[in-house]
């Protein structure tokens, strides 16, 4: 067997077993990647029980179509972005992220091309992870996803405008302005 | 994947210690709904395969029996030198072919295109369902071609001139075990049999 990507060749056989339909392989893969998916979707959606959906459909999804993965990339980083795409759809169907994106378009946020949203080193050590997790959740729906998948889930903004469907400019300026709310947000929760 | 550097301490500090946000979980019995909407494991439909084609063999069998007890009520039919029965020298031309000319064999002709028709219709539903292994499929085509051998067989011992009435009823039954074990397997692999009744539902099959 030839390691593909960084998957461990305990990974590599649990995806293969899986793919032979082996149900104890697959509850496997479930216990080792439910956890980080789980976030996953629940930074998306910002509900625990529509998280909790995404995540089921998200496995479902995964192992029906496990054929189709190839392992050009590490078996958890596909599953991450099949589990996206499924929040991303979800949130479409109720027009819940073209509506937040047209509000950007729109929304007067008073002088934001000036206000600082970058955060130097010492100033960000000020806000523990907690404080930023709480901030992140308290995002308005297209803020949270652009803004997750750049800072959190580490996609670049020709992969976000991939997966969006929305402009590398678009993605750009949304996650400039998801900045400034998580640092207005963040300052009121250290007040 | 972008590579963070000091431009975005934030975005750079998030990735660093990303484990203090993942603290959330699902709840516990949510793999259970997941492997509920899953194929069947392949260990329960092996042996769920397993349960069922020893019956199928079995009808198999009995239908090579039947098959060779008719071919044995025609041993005192002539045979060449090398005791082959003289049918097999005829020739087999579709104008020579009484089951496609002689007017006795017009409802067993309308009787296989029927049953054909069916067992195509059967056949495709089977091997096009995506809960169907290759290996299960192949198995499944394997048996069914064992009975359409043992048609083969009446219908060569038809032709040759065998006991028509004994013939013909063996080749009708032959025809509807095989819709049976197709409409049997066909319902054997819908997405979500009773699970109560698998092992009821295997052991039910009699041809």
């Amino acid at each position: 067997m030839v390691l593909q990507g960084t998957d461990t060749a305990e990974i590599v056989d649990l995806v293969e077993r899986s793919l032979a339909r082996e149900r104890q392989a697959q509850k496997q893969l479930y216990q080792r990647y439910s956890r980080s998916m789980f976030n996953v979707c629940l930074r998306l959606m910002g509900d625990h029980a529509e998280a909790e959906d995404m995540l089921q459909e998200a496995f479902v999804d995964a192992f029906q179509n496990l054929h189709r993965y190839h392992r050009e990339v590490a078996f958890g980083a596909w599953l991450k972005r099949l589990t996206i795409n499924r929040c991303l759809k979800t949130l479409e169907k109720r027009k819940l992220l073209t509506e937040s994106l047209d509000d950007y378009q729109t929304e007067q946020i008073a002088g934001s091309e000036h206000q600082k949203t970058s955060f130097d080193s010492e100033e960000e050590e000020r806000y523990s992870m907690e404080m930023i997790r709480k901030a992140i959740a308290a995002l308005p729906d297209g803020y949270r996803v652009v803004f997750s998948l750049y800072a959190v889930e580490g996609y670049d903004h020709e992969e976000i405008a991939q997966i969006m469907n929305i402009s590398e400019s678009t993605s750009k300026s949304q996650y400039h302005r998801a900045k400034i709310k998580v640092r207005s947000l963040l300052e009121a929760l250290a007040a | 994947m972008k590579n963070i550097n000091d431009t975005d301490p934030l975005a750079a500090r998030i990735q660093r210690e990303r484990d203090a946000l993942d603290r959330d979980m699902p709840r516990a019995d949510l793999w259970d709904d997941i492997a509920t909407k899953l194929e069947p494991d392949v260990q329960s439909r092996r042996s769920k395969v397993i349960a069922l084609f020893p019956a199928l063999r079995v009808a198999a069998v009995l239908i090579g029996l039947s098959a060779v007890g008719l071919w044995l009520t025609r041993m005192d039919r002539p045979t060449d030198q090398a005791g082959t029965a003289v049918v097999l020298e005829q020739d087999l031309s579709p104008a020579n072919d009484p089951m496609l000319t002689d007017p006795r064999f017009t409802e067993l002709r309308k009787m296989e295109s029927e049953y054909a028709r069916l067992e195509q219709s059967k056949t495709d539903l089977i091997l096009d369902n995506p809960d169907l292994s290759p290996e299960d499929a192949q198995e499944a085509i394997d048996l069914i071609d064992d009975l359409e051998n043992d048609y083969d067989q009446l219908r060569q011992e038809l032709e040759a001139g065998a006991d028509a009435e004994k013939v013909l009823a063996a080749m009708v039954r032959n025809y509807q075990q095989r819709i049976e074990v197709l409409k049997r397997m066909a319902d054997l692999f819908k997405p979500s049999p009773p699970t109560q009744n698998k092992e009821e539902y295997a052991s039910s099959i009699v041809l």
